[in-house]
This record gives structure tokens, C-alpha cells and sequence, in this order.
């Protein structure tokens, strides 16, 4: 049980292959940073090549978001599943965890 | 002294706006070009999309809002403001800043920017 951060755009297609390649279905992945630009497309959230078709969760640090221009409300409903969460549940995912991978 | 040539400056954005410096330095340089009576062009390609998003709160992140920033362009008479659309297609990017009074342009456009250019600068 892995969480996996990641903080970087769809437009990085080896980084994001490279997870797609080691996330398991047991595992978590956090959206940090530029990550959070991922949620502005729906359909790749819907690829079986994309990471998300097997992590068990998916989350979005929402002070990133915010940043970043972009609101939970305003996403398309199509992206299913994806919790906005606090530098504190940050730091309990961390926790919960076994280990942490960075993706950058 | 005569007086300097005017140079025709191509500004290529291809960066995020919060996550590195390049967006605030391309700005800084538009500013500067523009201040000194350059004929300044500016174009948003790749993730430098995410610059034009409405709603950023980048105080979130300890950043200034890079967005409110290029609405002061016109000011020092940088107007040429232009984005690739495919780029904006590719990210399902729907909406962005109206304020800002960006061109979209297709590929073939931007190739025409590049070559008209006297000098470029990638950021």
C-alpha cells in the first residue's frame, strides 16, 4: 500500500507512463503541485493507460488547487472518486501508508 | 546617438505558472522590452496555458498571481498577446481570462510568429 505523489501535468508522458507502470490497485495517488492540471481533463481519467485506471484512490491537495485556479465545484463530474484534501490529511496519508513515492 | 533599432521580440511561454520561475521572468522581460519601446509579442503555448486560468488564489502556494500581472502588459504597450489553440485543445481547457484579449492561433499561425520574429526568447 503506496502512496504516490505526483506533481507534475499530463504533458510529462514519461513521468506519468512510469507511474501507470508501478501503481498497483492497492495503491494511493496524491496530486500535488502542477499535478492538480490533470484534473481539468476528464478523459484521460477514464484511459486504461493512465495511472488512475488502477489506483485505488486518488486525491488532490486542495491549497495546490486553489492556487492553481481550479475549484472542486467546477470540475466535470465524469472523474469519479478524487478527495481534495488538507496539508494535515497530507501528512496522515503519509502516515497510513507503508511508504511514500515522489513523482517528478 | 542614433537612434536604436526596434527590434521585433518574440516571448514563447511554454511553462506553468507557479511551479518554476520561467512565467514570472518571461513577464519581467515583456515588461522591460516593453518599457523600452519594443515591438514585444507574447505567446502561450504547451502548459504555459495554465497562466491564463480564471480564479487562481496563488497566495495558497506564497506566489503572486501571475494572471492579474499580464493584465498590466497593455500599460506598457505590450498588446500582442497570442495562444496556441491546440494547446488549449490538448488540456480541455474551455474557459480562459477574457480580460486578457489573447489571439488564439493555429499552428501555422505560430510558425508565421517565429519566422517574423527578430529575436526569440523561450521562457
Amino acid at each position: 500500500m503506496i502512496l504516490h505523489t505526483l506533481n507534475k501535468a499530463q504533458s510529462h508522458t514519461d513521468l506519468n507512463q512510469q507511474l501507470t507502470n508501478t501503481c498497483s490497485n492497492q495503491d494511493s495517488v496524491l496530486l500535488i503541485e502542477d499535478g492538480v492540471y490533470q484534473l481539468l481533463d476528464p478523459t484521460i481519467f477514464s484511459r486504461t493507460d493512465h495511472w488512475s485506471f488502477s489506483a485505488k484512490n486518488i486525491f488532490a491537495l486542495t491549497n495546490d488547487a486553489t492556487a492553481r485556479g481550479i475549484n472542486q465545484a467546477d470540475l466535470e463530474h465524469s472523474i469519479v472518486n478524487i478527495s481534495f484534501i488538507s496539508y494535515l490529511e497530507f501528512v496522515e496519508l503519509a502516515a497510513s501508508h507503508t511508504k511514500t513515492i515522489s513523482w517528478y | 546617438m542614433s537612434q536604436p533599432k526596434i527590434q521585433k521580440i518574440l516571448i514563447v511561454n511554454q511553462s506553468a505558472p507557479y511551479s518554476s520561475g520561467s512565467a514570472k521572468e518571461s513577464l519581467d522581460l515583456a515588461l522591460a522590452a516593453g518599457t523600452f519601446e519594443q515591438d514585444v509579442s507574447i505567446l502561450f503555448t504547451g502548459d504555459a496555458c495554465y497562466q491564463l486560468l480564471t480564479a487562481q488564489d496563488p497566495k495558497e502556494v506564497d506566489s503572486k498571481n501571475l494572471n492579474q500581472m499580464l493584465k498590466v502588459l497593455p500599460i506598457y504597450g505590450v498588446e500582442k498577446l497570442f495562444i496556441d489553440e491546440q494547446s488549449l485543445l490538448d488540456r480541455n481547457i474551455k474557459h480562459i481570462d477574457s480580460d486578457l484579449r489573447i489571439t488564439k492561433i493555429s499552428a501555422s499561425e505560430t510558425r508565421e510568429l517565429y519566422q517574423n520574429a527578430s529575436t526569440v526568447f523561450r521562457f
